[in-house]
């Protein structure tokens, strides 16, 4: 690799749901490695603040309203940034409903609570996987990177639908890579576990589940959306990783080592 | 003594029904609960009720009359894949609708059954195995919807054995190989496993429906109380997933 460039340089990416936290975090992790980003965001505004970060860091970035519910949304956002960047080398679907995280037993959940969560997951990996498609082909190192969550692997008894929609991103992920492989394109979940500020704002709450929480971690502590995260989907961007395909990968600083 | 008694819910597909013969074989009283059409009636020990699984006051109404048919139920089997979705083809060629409507119904569809298991063990535990072809934990080519499914359906599974343990419910993952046992996949190109050995599986053949009733009767039985949330490969040694 020529390391006097950017590992990136030259590529662009779209990253959703990249308005806050995570996201976020990946968007500019991958513009300070010289990627053109596009920022996919349902409000506008806080794709905005995200552009703003990017671009004090000299970064580039379209902010491209989008809601990954709707087809059309997610074919927009991939025409315009590929109208504006001239391709399309690598897509992260990281986009969650907003009441993701909300505690509720099995028993409870409705239809509703499920199909708010999976139009976001579910529909909007779909959509994208199809927008993208035709221009990850003509990549020469097409990436499709899944966020998925270490709560699909083990399950979660406070929020089994988050669990389960993550859950089959690891038998999406797995499929598509078997399908686009022919294509050079690589398909990988990622399952983080980052601090966000729901999380903070849900440890603030229960202080002793913080306490009890980071114990399960080796390194002691939760990742950084940017530095953590972001890093290691920017070395699954890179060409070095080009071979690592139909994978769950766990960025969780060794929470679960269960594999 | 009367037997006890098994409800297998089946729905979206022929083969998900299958396992209410070899099931009733082991000793079971079992109550098919399906969408499909069955030609299962006559056979002794087996009591069909017809269910779509399509709201969640459905299912339930659909095992209380299992129950009152056959009594309450110490296992329940959850096998739920639509036939539509066993069908391969690329992702860039899978109808919008199957995706939005059909798959996302069979999770919701397992999600109801769950909860009419959870209604139905929660005061007495028992035992509530899901199957589901083996595929989805190595994904297949042309099927990532029914992948995203199975696996969706397997973290389900494990939640639901974090959250019900205390109850006494036992949750379990059963990923049965898919040659012999799911016709509709025939079509489909399911990758064979990864060494270079003779070709798998390593025990010459893929275990069928008769093979897979007593393992799932084993783990409804009191030899099997230390186990819940697990996922067995029953496969006959393809891939050997860790």
């Amino acid at each position: 690799m020529n390391r006097s460039l950017p590992v990136l340089e030259g590529r662009t990416a779209i990253v959703t749901g990249a308005g806050s936290g995570i996201g976020r975090g990946l968007a500019r992790s991958l513009a300070a490695a010289g990627c053109r980003v596009i920022v996919a965001v349902r409000r506008q505004s806080t794709g905005e603040e995200t552009a703003a970060l990017i671009g004090a860091e000299g970064g580039i970035s379209l902010v491209v309203q989008c809601d990954v519910t709707q087809e059309g949304d997610v074919v927009r956002a991939v025409e315009q940034g590929v109208r504006q960047f001239g391709g399309l080398d690598i897509v992260v679907h990281n986009a969650n409903a907003a009441d993701s995280a909300h505690p509720l037993a099995l028993e409870a959940v409705t239809a509703e609570n499920f199909r708010t969560q999976s139009r976001v997951t579910w529909d909007g990996a779909f959509w994208l996987a199809r927008a993208s498609l035709p221009y990850l082909k003509k990549s020469a190192a097409g990436r499709f990177i899944l966020l998925g969550s270490a709560f699909g692997l083990h399950g979660a008894s406070f929020n089994p639908v988050y669990a389960s929609l993550k859950g089959g991103y690891r038998g999406l992920s797995k499929a598509l890579a078997r399908e686009w492989g022919k294509y050079g394109i690589t398909v990988n979940a990622i399952q983080p576990a980052a601090a966000t500020e729901p999380t903070e704002i849900f440890f603030n709450q229960f202080p002793e589940v913080r306490d009890a929480y980071m114990k399960n971690f080796p390194m002691g502590r939760m990742g950084r959306p940017r530095e953590d995260i972001g890093g290691a989907v920017v070395a699954l961007c890179s060409d070095d990783c080009g071979f690592i395909t139909a994978q769950s990968i766990q960025v969780d600083g060794g929470l679960y080592t269960a594999m | 003594m009367s037997a006890e008694v098994c409800i297998v819910a089946g729905a979206g597909s022929a083969e998900t029904t299958t396992l209410a013969g070899p099931l009733a074989a082991t000793g079971y009283a079992v109550a098919l609960v399906s969408d499909q059409p069955t030609d299962l009636h006559s056979e002794e020990n087996i009591t069909s009720v017809p269910c779509k699984f399509d709201t969640r006051a459905g299912v339930d109404l659909a095992f209380d009359q299992a129950v009152a048919r056959c009594g309450a139920p110490q296992l329940l089997v959850l096998s739920m894949i639509p036939a539509s979705l066993m069908r391969p083809g690329d992702i860039d060629e899978v109808p919008g609708e199957l995706w939005t409507e059909t798959l996302q119904a069979a999770a919701l569809g397992t999600l109801y059954a769950l909860q009419a298991c959870h209604r139905l063990l929660r005061g007495t535990g028992g035992t509530i195995v899901l199957v589901g072809p083996a595929l989805s934990l190595v994904g297949a080519s042309g099927l990532s919807t029914l992948s995203t499914l199975l696996e969706a359906q397997r973290a389900l599974a494990k939640s639901a054995a974090r959250q019900w343990g205390r109850l006494g419910i036992r949750v379990h993952w059963i990923a049965p190989g898919c040659a012999g046992n799911y016709g509709e996949l025939n079509a489909a190109s399911i990758p064979v496993g990864p060494e270079l050995g003779p070709p798998p599986p390593a025990l010459g053949r893929v275990p069928g429906n008769t093979d897979i009733a007593p393992l799932i009767a084993f783990l409804g039985s009191s030899g099997a109380s230390a186990l819940t949330g697990s996922t067995l490969v029953a496969d006959g040694g393809n891939w050997m997933v860790p």
